[in-house]
């Protein structure tokens, strides 16, 4: 016996069987009128629909049989779906290859058979329509023509029953999409790549006010207010040219305009849908009015209450504190003791308030920091004297270990001050009766200097250890009565901490104490007295010629040189002929409003890396009204300005430099979207996703860090290290651990694992930040 | 030296008499509002004059204009006294011409040596 092969197409084949969904379904009339006129017709006992699937042979419609199906390798159709025309066997006895099939020496006892393929449309042929007879016989040519025909209406019938099942499920799919298209409460928008909307849903048009008709076919751009409309077509040709996204892949705060002009605050994310060689954007969108308010709202409400809160507070801690300093000595000692727990309290009330405020700022992202050189040693004397009465009170002494030698860091004095004074009070607090706590200062890090306070408490149960840095948190809630605090202090300890570009942490064993640390970045070396001028990096675009001349005077003094432009024509004539890392801009020109103006350079591919300073009697205005990435202006200056304040964000601005540019070598697309989002408001992101292709990008252009996978596809992450030059700064972050011997080149590790948005962020500014300022020694 | 202190709030005026009594170097004079401030400084001739920010009708920096615009004693240093301690709202008031901005709630056994702080800067 010779077993049917298995024909090329043979997946395909079975692709289209099976989607016609047909196989174990009930016989239909349809097909059993056919196979009783061909038992008619051909006068055979046996009439049958066959289709072949991987297996076996199943019968749709069968006349003159009783099993349903029968394994593939004895089937006679499985020979017939092989050709294209009808495949006889006169004698099955007489021919060797089915002479001793089961089906031929044992019941239905197949002596004759003729089978014709049913084709579909696709041409895959799936079975057959044949006929079997128990005597041998013959097909006359005629008859042959007849069967294909039969077989023909057979295919035809299958065919209407795909393509009217496809419509179907495609028409119930179009109508679940639409129904939530319909139904979302978030605008969904298309549009091309020229900016025409494609398609907008309900919400879109009662969000913005138009009628899909209104907006379907026009330019997005109706959705939006000027100058984001005039920015809109610079940016999608931006894209086109350098696939550098602004909104696209991520979401953010825009600006939109309804059909009446009003506009709304709204948050919208982008995703870039490429469909053959268009790309076409899709945009999600939701009103963030309410959203806005209520933030508004609550900002206003502690603002108002830590406000309100001040007024008694003052007479209450005047008060107290006059009664106790005059006529202390007056009193029992009982009643004495009583008004000094008041003014202890209310000194804590004090804090509180702060505090409260201070959360509020950090977690608006609203802090604002002025930087300074800072002698850290001093500082901390006086943050130990003024927590000196309070370790006294609990019997707590504290001891400075320093060598006297002034150490000058870059920080926001009083900011790092009530940091001092957080973990000082703090160690104090724990620390037993008699208890000494020792601070102590460190270099770990080239270009970061370290803050110790040690203390000899019983040291910070293990369960606590990972949200000590928390809101609200103290080891039990005892604690907060017995030892007093809200628990806020840390939380912002480690806001404002990482605001420096440092890093908060501690170190504890139970029973013995802990040593809680901060780094925090020491001040960049002084410029020498008579140094030629650095560079003539910085515009200084002001219309009064005496504040531009005092501006450059100023600059120069501390040895940077500057060029001045009288009008935004002056200064794009400027920026066209020449590089500048800075520009000092005044938000009154005579030819153009300076916000409009910082815009359209915003938006210009040219100046990616100018920064700017505003310097005007508006700026404050300014800074409230402007809408475009905080990250843009280093510093708003309101005018008349603080001549020292200038220079320090000057020198502040052109040392943070251009943007730093990061490659991130890694496997997982996912991830590469995550980190992209985190990292791309601090850096230039560019990504490789195999080790060629990193070698590709690392030989286009220097990186100021790499971020690399250990584990690639086509290689070890660790063999591309001999590609990255050494100038180059390396982060791992890696799901395993990197081997020693490439310890070395590696400025930090991270653990996917553990490894949060933040502390990525936070490490690679630190990585970065080292870079910029070696040591000079 | 003659100290104007201007507070609309009755319990900080008297703390602020309490830690100021027994500096004799200190003549104080005490305002509740804006129009009184505005008098005493023609009258009373001060030195210096601790401003409330907030108070009801004419406020702290709206009296410091007015002192600023009259005929007498119209240079006279102020310092803001303020409930509003965020750093712009600080800045703010500097900006105004004050000599300086004392936050609330303000340690008033610290007070008399602020005082003389301002006047040694100023006069």
């Amino acid at each position: 016996m010779q077993a049917p092969q298995i024909p090329e197409n043979e997946i395909a084949r079975l692709q289209s069987l099976c989607a016609l969904n047909i196989l174990d379904t009930p016989a239909e009339p349809g097909f059993d009128r056919i196979t009783r006129i061909a038992q008619a017709l051909f006068n055979v006992p046996i009439a049958l629909v066959s289709l072949v699937d991987e297996h076996r042979q199943w019968f749709k419609s069968r006349q003159g049989l009783e099993a349903t199906e029968t394994p593939r390798d004895v089937s006679f159709c499985g020979h017939a779906i092989l050709q294209g025309g009808v495949f006889v066997i006169n004698d099955a006895k007489a021919d060797p290859r089915f002479s001793d099939n089961p089906l031929v020496t044992g019941p239905p006892f197949v002596r004759f058979y003729a089978g014709a393929p049913l084709v579909l449309a696709d041409s895959s042929r799936i079975g057959t329509l044949c006929i079997i007879d128990h005597e041998a016989r013959e097909l006359s040519a005629a008859h042959r023509e007849l069967l294909i025909e039969l077989a023909f209406v057979v295919s035809e019938e299958m065919d209407r029953r795909t393509q009217s099942d496809i419509l179907e499920l495609y028409r119930a799919e179009q109508q679940r999409l639409q129904a939530v298209l319909d139904t979302v409460v978030d605008g969904i928008i298309a549009i091309d790549g020229k900016g025409s909307i494609l398609l907008a849903n309900p919400a879109t048009a009662r969000l913005f006010g138009f009628t899909l008709d209104e907006m379907l076919g026009h330019n997005v751009k109706m959705l939006m207010p000027q100058p984001f409309e005039r920015e809109h077509d610079q940016y999608l040709r931006n894209f086109h040219a350098t696939r550098k996204p602004k909104i696209i892949g991520s979401g953010r705060e825009v600006t939109g305009q309804r059909k009446d002009g009003s506009t709304f605050p709204m948050y919208l994310a982008v995703s870039e849908m490429i469909r053959g060689d268009d790309s076409h954007f899709v945009g999600v969108v939701r009103d963030i009015s309410e959203h806005k308010r209520m933030e508004r709202m609550k900002n206003e409400f502690i603002s108002t209450v830590s406000h309100e809160l001040r007024t008694p507070l003052t007479s209450i801690r005047g008060a107290l504190a006059l009664v106790l300093k005059k006529s202390g000595h007056l009193l029992p000692d009982k009643s004495l003791q009583m008004l000094e727990t008041a003014n202890r309290n209310s000194e804590r009330l004090t804090l509180l308030v702060n505090d409260i405020l201070d959360l509020e700022k950090i977690e608006g992202g609203q802090l604002e920091f002025e930087f300074s050189s800072v002698d850290l040693t001093k500082l901390l004397a006086q943050a130990v004297t003024a927590n000196e009465a309070y370790a006294q009170r609990l019997h707590v002494t504290f001891h400075t270990v320093l060598d006297g030698a002034p150490v000058l860091a870059w920080i926001d004095e009083p900011r790092i001050f009530q940091v001092m004074a957080n973990l000082l009070s703090n160690a104090a607090k724990f620390s037993p009766p008699g208890g000494r706590v020792e601070i102590s200062l460190a270099f770990p890090d080239a270009g970061f200097v370290r803050v110790q306070v040690r203390d000899h408490g019983r040291g910070i149960p293990e369960g606590f250890r990972s949200n000590i840095f928390g809101r609200f948190n103290q080891a039990d809630a005892s604690d907060s009565r017995q030892r007093g605090g809200a628990g806020l202090g840390l939380s912002i300890t480690k806001a404002i901490v990482e605001h420096h570009g440092g890093h908060i942490g501690f170190d504890s064993v139970m029973g013995q104490g802990s040593t809680f640390y901060f780094d925090v970045p020491l001040a960049p070396a002084k410029p020498e007295e008579n140094r030629a001028l650095t560079s003539h990096s910085v515009l200084i675009c002001e219309d009064n010629a005496d504040v531009a001349e005092i501006l450059r005077v100023l600059l120069e003094q501390e040895g940077i040189g500057s060029d001045i432009a009288a009008s935004a024509q002056q200064a794009r004539d400027r920026l066209a002929g020449k590089h500048y890392e800075l520009m000092l801009l005044d938000l009154t020109l005579p030819d153009m409003d300076g916000l409009s103006f910082l815009k359209e350079l915003r938006a210009d591919p040219t100046q990616n890396g100018l920064r700017f300073i505003v310097i005007s009697g508006r700026a404050m205005e300014g800074k409230k009204n402007w809408r475009g990435d905080a990250l843009a202006v280093m510093d708003w200056i309101q005018k008349p300005f603080d001549e020292a304040r200038l220079t320090q964000a000057v020198s502040n601005a052109l040392r943070s430099g251009r943007r730093a540019h990061i490659l991130h070598i890694e496997d997982d697309a996912d991830l590469l979207l995550v980190s992209r989002g985190v990292l791309e408001e601090a850096c230039d992101y560019d990504s490789a996703s195999t080790a060629q292709d990193a070698m590709v990008k690392l030989g286009l252009r220097t990186y100021d860090l790499v971020l690399l996978d250990l584990g690639l596809p086509d290689s070890s992450g660790a063999d591309l290290l001999s590609a990255i030059p050494p100038q180059t700064q390396v982060v791992i972050f890696s799901g395993s651990e990197p081997a020693q011997h490439i310890k070395e080149r590696i400025a930090a590790t991270l653990s996917k694992s553990s490894t949060s948005n933040d502390n990525l962020l936070n490490t690679i500014k630190h990585v970065l930040r080292k870079k910029a300022r070696p040591i000079q020694e | 030296m003659r100290l104007l202190y201007v507070d609309d709030e009755d319990d900080i005026r008297a703390v602020v008499d309490f830690a100021l009594e027994d500096e004799s170097d200190i003549d104080l004079a005490l305002a509740s509002d804006g129009p009184q401030a505005i008098a005493l400084n023609a009258s009373f001739l001060p030195d210096l004059i601790l401003l409330d920010v907030m108070m009801p009708g004419l406020d702290g920096p709206a009296t410091l204009q007015c002192i600023r615009e009259g005929a007498i004693n119209a240079a006279v240093p102020i310092a803001f006294i303020t409930a509003k301690v965020q750093r712009e709202e600080v800045a703010h008031l500097r900006s105004l011409g004050a000599v300086d901005v004392i936050e609330k709630p303000f340690d008033p056994l610290a007070l008399p040596q602020r005082i003389r702080e301002l006047f040694g800067k100023k006069i």
